[in-house]
């Protein structure tokens, strides 16, 4: 499979790794039902058949967090973007 | 302070002479010695200003992904957003990592690793098919030219390759510590062309 890095170009998925489902946000840990909050956060995800979002780490490459758009039926990679508005400025 | 002698890393390793293939020599090996590196990062928001401080202070432009830019046997490696990886050689040998702290002032964190990395330089004219056994991105001349960089994967650890003629002459960069290992694999993959160290 080929991960294309927003930096790097069009690389080898060997150079990544993989974290998993993208956009997740940390609860309000005051929030009167945090406890739920926090294990669902934790423990529990979409399992999408289709387009979904993905967290990869370019661990042998530049290093940069990315969001990579997958089909999970085709394993089609449609768009990559940086995780980080601060590494997407860095690397303009 | 300590006087500190620098030692190559890789020069117990290296075995002067013709080796592989007989009557060919094919892939020319070479340990870059006596050559200062560094990493500059740019602070949050700062990555233009460091540009400009560049220009003035070495009459570089920063390079950007996936290339390289040299002058005055100083060179900048991109090796991710807002990240270079800089080697002086000669003359910027000595004051190098002095040289970029006082450029980069407050807009850079500057990291020496001089005593770091092992850099390897391969050329010849089957250093591209040597190279390619283990090398995961494309070093076709129609793609990899002098002056293109890549930070990637080979053979069994994170390296940072750029071209620097059309010889070709390429220059790798890993931990000092795999440089032994980079080297054997080298060997071994520029055997059947004939090699010289």
């Amino acid at each position: 499979m080929r991960i294309p890095c927003p930096f790097c170009g069009s690389r080898d998925s060997q150079e990544f790794s993989f974290l998993g489902q993208a956009g997740l946000k940390r609860p309000d840990p005051t929030a009167p039902d945090a406890q739920k909050q926090f294990h669902d956060y934790v423990h529990i995800r979409d399992n999408k058949a289709g387009v979904t979002k993905e967290l990869w780490l370019h661990a042998n490459g530049c290093r940069s967090w990315i969001i990579v758009e997958r089909n999970t039926l085709t394993h089609e990679v449609t768009g990559s973007e940086f995780a980080s508005p601060m590494t997407k400025e860095a690397a303009q | 302070m300590a006087n500190l002698i620098p030692r190559s890393a890789l020069a117990p390793f290296l075995h002067a002479g013709h080796h592989g293939a007989v009557n060919k020599s094919g892939v020319i090996l070479r340990e870059v010695s006596n050559c200062a590196l560094a990493e500059v990062t740019a602070f949050k928001g700062q990555k233009n200003a460091l540009a400009a401080a560049i220009v003035t202070s070495f009459g570089i432009t920063l390079p950007e992904a996936n290339k390289i830019a040299s002058k005055d046997g100083v060179t900048f490696v991109s090796v991710g957003p807002g990240k270079w990886l800089v080697t002086g050689e000669g003359e910027a040998e000595r004051d190098l990592v002095a040289r970029l702290e006082k450029a980069a002032g407050t807009l850079a964190a500057v990291v020496d690793q001089s005593d770091a990395r092992a850099v390897v330089e391969i050329s010849g004219e089957k250093a591209r098919l040597a190279l390619a056994k283990g090398v995961m991105v494309d070093l076709d001349p129609v793609v990899f030219q002098t002056g293109d960089a890549a930070v990637s994967f080979a053979v069994q650890f994170w390296i940072t390759l750029w071209q620097t003629s059309d010889a070709p002459t390429f220059r790798i960069a890993v931990f000092r510590s795999m440089g032994r290992d980079l080297l054997h694999w080298l060997e071994n993959s520029a055997a059947e062309f004939g090699y010289e160290i």
